[in-house]
């Protein structure tokens, strides 16, 4: 019986080499096996791999820093960077004009009743026109929103080390979906088919679109009137969730995928979305150097200019306990991230990262302290 | 002999899968398909068992790896469009390479979706409740009929294949499943019923708890930078679990277990015991579950050893 496998393999072979075309064979590169990941190189790890990737301004220096080793590596050169997102594995720091691409080299993919964790090498990836940018992404694409245009970049192509691969979108704000993007324009808001194609128009109305963020209760945009949630797997609905009064004024901030997004409000205090209950709190806070959220019913935490951080109830508004962190200098930019555990804040002045336990009154678990001056930080991983 | 055969069989199909790869007028060749082809490491070690070396096995997912994410290289992906039969688990476990399969299974390539002839049953936990639970194979039974259900498909697919040779082999395969079962009634006969419960992450085991009676108590397991600097509240959680179960075993896989350990005692005074169970993958030889056989006996003597002696 082997025998007659094997003649039949090579009757087949030869078959095929009598047609033309046949004996170009595939390129060599695709000859590998690839058996797992989605990476070339990519290791799946037992325990989530999180960064903390910080740039120094004035030096143009970016590191990386692990927690779980306390070891920190200097991992690009980006002159003139002034800002810093992500959107998840990704880091964009933009510049006066242009942004860079960071592949921070962790990540995280959610099969919904678990997650896998993978790991590679960090490594930049190439340039792309244009800043001021607000990441957001799914595993197939990431979609780079600004005051001036929306860009949607092709996930495979910068796991490839390529930047190159973008369409600009025509629309005011893009999130994307489910499986499609969610696009406002003209007050408008539509569903897109993942090659931009219009599928559907929803009932809703969103003019000025500050901010947008997807959560695991539905996509939210920050309009001028409310907030507009969309909501639903196949068939996609959207429902307005009015203001109290100011509205929202820039981005949301939260933990990844929490459903309770905060926002600065155009008084400078805080606004909290209970998306659940189709709820907005309103934080007095004035002073507010940076916001997140860590979940529901979990503190939203702001840092405020005297240097305090301090967390508040969702719910009721009510502050529920404070740490004085640091002296906030000009210069730099302090922000909060948020992961399952713990909350990290940068101070840009002290060359320090602080590790809160947010669950536990803000208890400071641990300082880490560099040799270089974080003014921009954004954690991945996730 | 064997040996010589497979070595020469494997240097020719890469000329194949490229060639046909290339030119789609390959595909033609409907009546030519040959060997098997097996998505997941754990269905390989079974069909293996089953058609001995009577026909060329070829298995996607490397050992060590990821069924719900591994992928295929372009030459595996044509291997198992000119397969004569594809063998998967299906349930949507493999969704790196459902792509492949699906469209294998469209132009005609004759398939196995193993799970869903296994009498599957639900996930219970919240976020994926109703939803098909892929991991069969943590129920010996189950599996038993999988070897079963491999052997009727070979003997109706492969061309020219000994099929009482296949039964012969399967009937061996089986009785040593049989067996693998009953060591385990055995193992678990053991652990008083009040303590028949798995603290553990795991989303996996949900078979053999229905199988033997078990009640899965789902934890977050505290991690890298939680036991940096812990507090009682970051392992409220796990102590509770522990504590619901009555016995200190923690089944997970833990990248400090010794820091688990301590941090547990330390901070909320419950002292427990971190096993590390073999969940989705068999291992290399030697690792500890190079064979079904070998992780399915590994994982039962792990469970009676920690729930067994308190």
């Amino acid at each position: 019986m082997p025998h007659a496998t094997r003649a039949r393999i090579a009757a087949l072979t030869a078959g095929c080499a009598l047609l033309a075309g046949c004996s170009s064979g595939a390129p060599p590169g695709e000859d590998a096996p690839t058996p797992h990941g989605y990476v070339e190189g990519a290791e799946e790890t037992a325990e989530a791999q999180l960064r903390l990737v910080m740039a120094d301004t004035e030096t143009g220096a970016v590191h990386m820093l692990d927690p779980v080793t306390e070891e920190t590596v200097e991992v690009a050169q980006f002159e003139g960077a002034q800002a810093m997102d992500t959107d998840g594995r990704f880091v964009y720091i933009g510049g006066a004009s242009s942004t860079e691409v960071l592949d921070s080299g962790v990540w995280t993919v959610d099969h919904g009743d678990h997650v896998h964790y993978y790991r590679t090498e960090p490594r930049t990836v190439g340039g792309i026109d244009g800043s001021g940018f607000a990441p957001i992404g799914d595993p197939a694409v990431t979609v780079l929103n600004s005051a001036a245009h929306v860009i949607a970049l092709d996930r495979e192509s910068l796991e490839a080390g390529e930047a190159g691969a973008s369409d600009e979108l025509d629309a005011e704000a893009v999130l994307p979906y489910g499986r499609r993007l969610l696009a406002v324009d003209g007050g408008a808001v539509r569903v897109l088919g993942r090659d931009g194609s219009l599928e559907s128009e929803l009932d809703a109305t969103c003019a000025e679109p500050q901010g947008q963020t997807v959560t695991r209760r539905g996509a939210v945009f920050g309009c001028r009137d409310g907030a507009v949630l969309i909501t639903g797997d196949d068939e996609l609905t959207a429902e307005t969730i009015p203001y109290p009064g100011a509205g929202v004024d820039g981005g949301f901030h939260h933990r990844p995928g929490t459903a309770a997004p905060a926002a600065r409000s155009e008084t400078g205090g805080i606004l909290v979305l209970d998306i659940k209950e189709r709820r907005w709190t309103e934080i007095p806070v004035q002073g507010v150097v940076a916001v997140t959220a860590t979940g529901e019913d979990s503190p939203v935490l702001v840092l405020t200019d005297d240097g305090v951080l301090r967390s508040y109830d969702p719910a009721s508004g009510a502050e529920l306990a404070r740490l004085a962190l640091m002296t906030i200098t000009d210069g730099g930019t302090p922000a909060i991230q948020v992961d399952t555990a713990r909350a990290y804040v940068n101070d840009p002045a002290g060359a320090a990262v602080y590790e809160i336990d947010y669950r536990d009154d803000l208890r400071l678990a641990r300082t880490f302290e560099v040799d270089f001056r974080p003014d921009l930080m954004v954690e991945t991983g996730w | 002999m064997v040996a010589a055969m497979k070595r020469r069989s494997l240097a020719a199909l890469p000329l194949l899968a490229a060639a046909s790869a290339v030119l789609p007028g390959c595909a033609a060749f409907g009546s030519d398909r040959s060997g098997i082809v097996v998505t997941t490491n754990i269905l390989g070690d079974l069909t293996r068992n089953v058609v001995g070396d009577q026909v060329e096995v070829t298995v996607l997912m490397a050992a060590g790896a990821d069924p719900h994410s591994f992928g295929v290289s372009a030459r595996q992906a044509a291997s198992l469009e000119q397969a004569e039969l594809l063998i998967h688990n299906g349930l949507g476990l493999e969704e790196g390479v459902i792509g492949h399969v699906e469209a294998a299974v469209a132009a005609g390539v004759p398939d196995l979706a193993v799970g869903e002839h296994v009498d599957p049953i639900d996930y219970s936990a919240d976020a994926t409740a109703g939803l098909p639970d892929p991991h069969f194979w943590t129920d010996p039974v189950r599996v038993g009929e999988a070897v079963d259900l491999i052997a009727d498909r070979v003997i109706e697919q492969v061309s020219g294949i000994d099929a009482e040779q296949v039964r012969a082999d399967a009937e061996a395969y089986r009785a040593q499943i049989d067996e693998l079962h009953e060591h385990t009634t055995a193992l678990f006969g053991r652990i008083p019923e009040e303590h028949r419960k798995l603290v553990t992450d795991h989303h996996v085991f949900g078979y053999l708890a229905q199988r033997y009676d078990f009640e899965i108590i789902g934890a977050v397991i505290p991690s890298g930078t939680t036991l940096a600097s812990p507090s009682a509240s970051d392992l409220k959680d796990l102590a509770d679990a522990v504590a619901a179960s009555g016995v200190p075993a923690v089944f997970a896989d833990s990248a400090q277990p010794d820091l688990l350990v301590q941090a547990m005692a330390e901070e909320t005074g419950v002292d427990i015991e971190v096993i590390p169970l073999f969940t989705e993958s068999l291992t290399e030889p030697g690792q500890g579950a190079g064979t079904y056989l070998e992780m399915a006996r590994s994982n039962a003597e792990a469970i009676a050893g920690g729930l067994a002696g308190h």
